[in-house]
């Protein structure tokens, strides 16, 4: 089976999530990148629920519970960069800077 | 299972009373199990656990609860936004730290974080039409979907590691099979702590809570610093020590950093605070580094059950004093309506009873004895200086320095409020203290006073935080 490459893809996958937390500017584009963390412990989750032979398949049973949650988070976000939007005609998180320190 | 599953109907008045006496009413069989218990009850194949720890911790969440519906009517009622919502969704995070308590496997937990913090970026913001508001809640929200990724990822590492999500049998497979310092272990408790750490906002991780403090309604905010980060404290608790329990050393350290940069960095800055809330929100980072100080002397040695007693007592008393404390500050942010509390000056002469809850409440907060602040100071430097080891004592060291500066500015707005001149004694307008404001001043203020006069009483917290450990 191979093993090693799929979680190569995995850490890939959250690396580049994590880059484009810190990298992109669009609040949305920053949504996208968190999902892209999400997946990859998705697969993260299967390929060990498949290399483990887990009779009672919990990782998979754990994968579902993420996209659904995953799916709830982004209902929020989505309503949350949306009020942003209205209230500033930007969704841009460098402008978001009333308050420091 | 004591799910506290009310689902409030939206007429106006009733709803409010209904959330209320629910999470009141909630509380009863929670003391039916205490009364008749015997030992850990166990549900779901071990990954749902009725223990005295979780008695009490439910307990607490629940009464934090209370406190803040009561903070809340006045202000929701003289808000034009809707207020079913407003109790529906604090009655789901509730009951989200409800689950995270009693939880003792991955998926449980994680969704009991997960339910525990969803309904708070939607509350951050709850205030739409104001930009600061949402500015908190975007920033709230993304860190927060940031960490509960860390979170996954970590667990994802730990379950290829055993292949196991329960608690108790991860533990024994790391310890059979002699895993204790293998390196995903140790990656995948750093994803955690990281995780955890952005919910109860520990240094490097801290950087939303003042803004999302600052931005939230009032109300939310004290729920925000109190039960929010309570859950996290749990959760955090729960995992180190159960799960994490082979790699003690390794997380220990780190926990010591963070604890020791935490205390500093959230002092030194709340220095520079001249919005109170932000003040308040620096403080309960500094506090936040007091709580996990003994988790981390305890990684170290070994010794849990002193770690986990120091913690859950300062948690506790730490509850009911900043919920004291975000009282204070509404009352009179009301009364003088400016944010700035350099502008309070002499406020409390206009209601001495305000003053002197405000007065106990930050010298509490302090650490001045006979207050509970100062037992459970008390409690967490005990239990650093007795490791013995060097880390212990010197986290203990930069506390009691952290303390010394934590009381200028506690200090600071008492001082403002008794001392300083009226700004304009004309002033007409009568000092507002609701009823049920007056409720939660007097719960907060008996805690207060009762565990710093009689500190016995959390002494079978010991014994707790044994049964704990011990199955």
């Amino acid at each position: 089976m191979i093993v090693q490459p799929v979680l190569v893809v995995a850490a890939a996958l959250f690396s580049l999530g994590i880059y484009g937390i810190l990298v992109r500017r669009n609040a949305v584009m920053v949504l996208l990148s968190i999902e892209l963390i999400l997946n990859a412990v998705n697969i993260n989750f299967i390929m060990f629920d498949t290399m483990l032979a887990d009779t009672m398949m919990q990782g998979q049973i754990f994968t579902i519970f993420i996209i659904t949650i995953a799916a709830a988070e982004v209902g929020i976000g989505l309503a949350i960069v949306l009020m942003l939007f209205r209230n500033r005609q930007t969704a841009n998180i460098n402008e978001f800077d009333l308050m420091k320190w | 299972m004591i799910l506290d599953l009310i689902l409030p109907r939206k007429s106006k008045y009733y709803v409010a009373a209904f959330a209320l006496f629910g999470t009141l009413a909630s509380l009863a069989p929670l003391v039916i199990q205490w009364a008749s218990y015997t030992s850990p009850l166990y549900a779901f194949e071990n990954s749902y656990v009725v223990d005295k720890f979780s008695i009490i911790l439910k307990g607490l969440f629940i009464l934090i609860t209370y406190l803040t519906f009561l903070l809340s009517i006045n202000f929701i009622e003289s808000d034009k936004y809707y207020q079913g919502e407003y109790y529906y969704l604090l009655l789901s995070s509730l009951l989200g730290a409800l689950v995270v308590s009693s939880s003792r496997d991955l998926l449980t937990i994680f969704i009991g974080i997960e339910l525990a913090s969803t309904p708070m970026f939607l509350l951050s913001g709850w205030k739409k039409g104001d930009r600061k508001s949402n500015e908190g809640a975007i920033k709230f929200f993304l860190l927060g979907v940031l960490s509960a990724s860390l979170i996954l990822y970590g667990f994802s590492l730990l379950y290829g590691l055993t292949g196991k999500l329960v608690f108790s049998e991860i533990s024994t497979y790391l310890l059979s099979n002699a895993l204790g310092d293998s390196p995903v272990l140790l990656l995948s408790s750093i994803l955690v702590i990281s995780g955890i750490g952005f919910k109860i906002s520990v240094v490097p991780f801290h950087s939303w809570a003042p803004d999302t403090y600052e931005g939230a309604p009032l109300p939310v905010t004290a729920y925000l610093s109190v039960s929010s980060k309570a859950t996290g404290f749990v959760a955090l608790i729960v995992l180190l020590t159960k799960v994490f329990e082979t790699s003690g050393q390794s997380w220990g350290v780190i926990l010591a950093i963070i604890s020791g940069a935490t205390m500093t960095l959230g002092n030194l800055v709340a220095l520079q605070q001249s919005n109170p809330v932000r003040l308040l929100a620096y403080s309960s980072i500094s506090q936040a580094g007091f709580i996990i100080a003994p988790l981390a002397a305890a990684g170290i040695t070994g010794n849990y059950q002193d770690g986990i007693f120091a913690s859950v007592t300062y948690l506790i008393i730490y509850a009911f004093m900043n919920l004291g404390a975000f009282l204070s500050i509404h009352l009179f942010s009301n009364f003088a309506g400016s944010d700035n509390f350099y502008d309070w000056g002499g406020v409390a002469k206009h209601s001495p009873l305000a003053g002197v809850l405000t007065t106990v409440f930050f010298f509490s907060l302090a650490g001045i004895p006979p207050l509970g602040g100062w037992f459970a100071k008390f409690v967490v430097f005990r239990s650093l200086l007795s490791t013995g080891e060097i880390v212990g004592i010197s986290l203990a060291i930069i506390g009691a320095v952290n303390a010394v500066i934590a009381l200028v500015y506690y200090a600071r707005i008492s001082k403002v409020i008794w001392m300083d001149e009226l700004k304009n004694p004309e002033q007409e307008k009568t000092f507002e203290f609701q009823n049920p404001l007056k409720v939660v001043g007097a719960l907060t203020v008996l805690v207060t006073f009762i565990s710093g006069v009689f500190p016995g009483i959390f002494s079978y917290l010991g014994e707790v935080s044994s049964i704990f450990f011990g199955n």
